[in-house]
C-alpha cells in the first residue's frame, strides 16, 4: 500500500515538474517577446524621428535656408546611420537598401549645398525637393512597416 | 592596396550592372549615382572635373557604418598617365555609362521613342 502511494507521489511529483517546466518556459519566452516588442517600438519610434529630421531638412531647404539644411543634413545622416547600425535586424534587405540610399542621397545633396549654395534654378530646386520627398518615403515606409507587425503583433 | 587591385571587385560590380542586376539611382547630382547591396554596402560612381580640368572618373564603397571602404579615381588617359590609371579610367567609365543607362531607364526611353518615331 505505502509503496503504491509512494509511486502515484512519484508521478505527480514528476507531472508538477514537467508542468512548471513548461510554464516557465512559456514565461521565459512570453518575456523574451515582450523585451522584443518594446525593442521594435523603440526603433519604429527612432525610424518616425528620422522622417521628422528628414521633414525639417525639407522644409529648411524649400525656404532657401542653406546653413539650416546642411545642419539638418548632418543630423539626419549621424541618425540614419545610428539607427541603421542599432535597428538594422529590424529592418528587411530592402529596407537598409532603403536607408543606405537615403543617406547617400542626403549626403548628395549637402555636398551641393555646401560647394553650390541654394538651387539656382526652379528645375533644380524641384529635382531636390523630389529627392528629400524620396527620403521621407522610405523613413515613413519603414516606420509603418514596424508599427504595423507590432500591432499585428498584439492581436495574436 | 593600391587602387587598382580593387580592379577585380569592380570588374564584378560592372559585369552585374551590364546584365541589369544592380539597381542603380539618380541623384541631385546628375553626374552621380549611386546603388546599394544587400543592405550593406553602397557603392557611388561619378564623373567630373579636375581643378586642371582633367575629366575623372571616382568609384566610392562605403559599408553600413558609412566607412569608406575603397576610393577608386582616374583621370581620362594621357600621353603621361600611368598603364593602371588608364585601365581603371576605361573600366570606371563603362561602370558610370552602364549605371547612368540603369538610373535613367534609357534602353526603355529609347526604345518608346523609337516606338512613337514609327508611328509618326
Amino acid at each position: 500500500m505505502f509503496n503504491l502511494v509512494a509511486g502515484i507521489a512519484s508521478v505527480v511529483g514528476v507531472a508538477i515538474s514537467i508542468w512548471t517546466l513548461i510554464v516557465a518556459t512559456g514565461a521565459q519566452r512570453a518575456a523574451r517577446e515582450a523585451r522584443e516588442a518594446v525593442r521594435k517600438g523603440n526603433a519604429a519610434e527612432e525610424f518616425q524621428d528620422l522622417s521628422r529630421i528628414a521633414d525639417e531638412f525639407l522644409s529648411h531647404i524649400e525656404a532657401d535656408q542653406v546653413p539650416a539644411a546642411l545642419v539638418r543634413a548632418r543630423d539626419l545622416m549621424s541618425a540614419i546611420s545610428l539607427a541603421s547600425r542599432r535597428w538594422g535586424r529590424f529592418l528587411s534587405v530592402e529596407g537598409r537598401n532603403n536607408f543606405e540610399e537615403a543617406y547617400a542621397q542626403v549626403s548628395i545633396i549637402s555636398r551641393s549645398l555646401s560647394a553650390n549654395g541654394a538651387p539656382s534654378t526652379p528645375q533644380q530646386k524641384d529635382k531636390m525637393l523630389k529627392i528629400c520627398h524620396g527620403v521621407i518615403r522610405a523613413m515613413s515606409n519603414e516606420t509603418g512597416t514596424l508599427f504595423s507587425e507590432l500591432e499585428e503583433s498584439e492581436e495574436t | 592596396m593600391a587602387t587598382f587591385e580593387y580592379l577585380p571587385v569592380i570588374s564584378k560590380l560592372l559585369e552585374k550592372t551590364k546584365e541589369r542586376k544592380i539597381e542603380w539611382k539618380g541623384t541631385y547630382e546628375s553626374a552621380a549615382f549611386i546603388c546599394a547591396l544587400e543592405g550593406e554596402y553602397s557603392f557611388e560612381i561619378q564623373k567630373g572635373k579636375t581643378s586642371s580640368g582633367n575629366s575623372y572618373r571616382r568609384l566610392t564603397m562605403k559599408d553600413r557604418e558609412q566607412g569608406e571602404v575603397f576610393v577608386a579615381f582616374a583621370v581620362y588617359p594621357t600621353s603621361t598617365s600611368s598603364r593602371e590609371n588608364d585601365d581603371l579610367f576605361a573600366t570606371l567609365d563603362q561602370l558610370f555609362e552602364q549605371a547612368r543607362r540603369t538610373a535613367l531607364d534609357v534602353d526603355k526611353k529609347v526604345s518608346d521613342v523609337s516606338n512613337i518615331l514609327d508611328k509618326i
